[in-house]
């Protein structure tokens, strides 16, 4: 029989969960291993309903992926920003959800799930010219035409890439 | 959508940036005030240069260096040498692109080098190209005596460092950051655009030794 384990989002929404899926979160992992057998339901004020059912989701998905991975493999992971097509899907989500999934799991502690959130950005920006970077992210360029020359003369050999 | 290092802690913004390549940041750091700002953090560009990964230098934060280590890396620093000699004897020219070697002594003589003249000039400010005439000499890349063989760094028999490893990358990414900021700098970027090759590094300082 698998144990289960209650979390509770910040509006209150109870979810149960398989406790060995929940341990794919550092935080809650630590959390059950001290305070041992209890059947109180965790709660997470940091995290949303919505969001915690995403996060869960792709826990559950990911259940069978190695628990602790070692540093080498995060490591040989940091070389590149691609993403698995299945994960690829699962961020497909609007920008403040993305953002939430970020926080979200960088105060839960997957560690897995915050570098594809994190790649999602990196890829947006990976690339591109300071121009297009406005225009995706709304930016207001608020550099003097002084200061933006010097940035310009100094970065000069990046934009021969 | 919204500017994301505007919204998110400071340290995921580190992480995002971490996943770049230089010339991508050298882009990113062109955006705004902000952007700028944690384009240029230390803590990006020491993630940058040594990432430790397969057979490029290893270190774990909190474990010390051991002098060899620190030996490599500094090897790492020689570029000036390699521009000089490639001045007079094409075939040693460097085999990357020039945009890829951003280190020259002047910024980054080596890790001891650097640690010391940490300490002679507290709070140096960027560096801008044309006051560069105005600093002080930086200290010879090659001590005299160097050349009866195996290469002795200053400071490793007296008084052998033994700073944790993240101490030295912080720093060393603060020196990479301010010697390409003050446009002096090429910052030595060997194989994959952001990784220090440890056994190519070692090669090309034999040969130069030759």
């Amino acid at each position: 029989m698998t144990t289960k384990v209650t979390l509770t989002s910040s509006d209150n929404e109870n979810f149960s969960v398989n406790k060995e899926i929940t341990k794919r979160s550092i935080l809650i992992k630590n959390m059950l291993e001290d305070v041992g057998k209890s059947d109180t339901p965790i709660p997470l004020p940091n995290v949303n309903s919505k969001v915690l059912r995403k996060v869960i989701e792709w826990c559950e998905y990911h259940c069978m992926d190695p628990l602790a991975p070692t540093n080498e493999n995060t490591e040989n992971q940091k070389q590149n920003t691609d993403i698995e097509d299945w994960d690829q899907k699962f961020i497909e989500v609007d920008q403040e959800t993305l953002f939430k999934i970020i926080l979200a799991t960088n105060y839960l502690n997957i560690k897995p799930l915050l570098d594809i959130g994190c790649k999602t950005i990196t890829n947006m920006i990976k690339g591109k010219s300071p121009e297009e970077i406005y225009k995706t992210f709304n930016i207001v360029n608020n550099f003097t035409p002084k200061e933006e020359a010097q940035i310009r003369k100094e970065n000069k050999w990046a934009e021969d890439q | 959508m919204p500017d994301p290092f505007a919204t998110l802690p400071t340290e995921i913004s580190f992480h995002t940036l971490s996943f770049l390549n230089f010339s991508s940041i050298a882009r990113a750091s062109a955006v705004s005030k902000l952007w700028n700002q944690i384009a240029y953090s230390p803590d990006v560009w020491s993630a940058l240069c040594l990432d430790p990964e397969g057979d490029m230098l290893k270190f774990t934060p909190g474990v010390p260096v051991s002098a060899e280590e620190l030996e490599t890396l500094s090897n790492h620093y020689s570029n000036e040498l390699l521009r000089r000699r490639s001045e007079t004897d094409p075939c040693a020219r460097s085999p990357y692109p020039s945009h890829h070697i951003i280190l020259t002594h002047t910024a980054l003589p080596s890790i001891h080098h650097s640690l010391a003249y940490q300490v002679r000039r507290p709070a140096v400010a960027p560096r801008r190209s044309e006051h560069t005439h105005n600093l002080p000499d930086p200290p010879p890349l090659w001590p005299s005596g160097e050349h009866n063989g195996r290469r002795i760094l200053p400071g490793h028999s007296a008084n052998p460092i033994r700073k944790p490893a993240h101490k030295i990358l912080e720093q060393h990414g603060e020196y990479v950051r301010r010697g390409w900021k003050s446009g002096l700098a090429r910052v030595a970027l060997l194989q994959n655009d952001r990784h220090v090759h440890r056994d190519l590094a070692v090669r090309v300082c034999q040969a130069l030794h030759n």
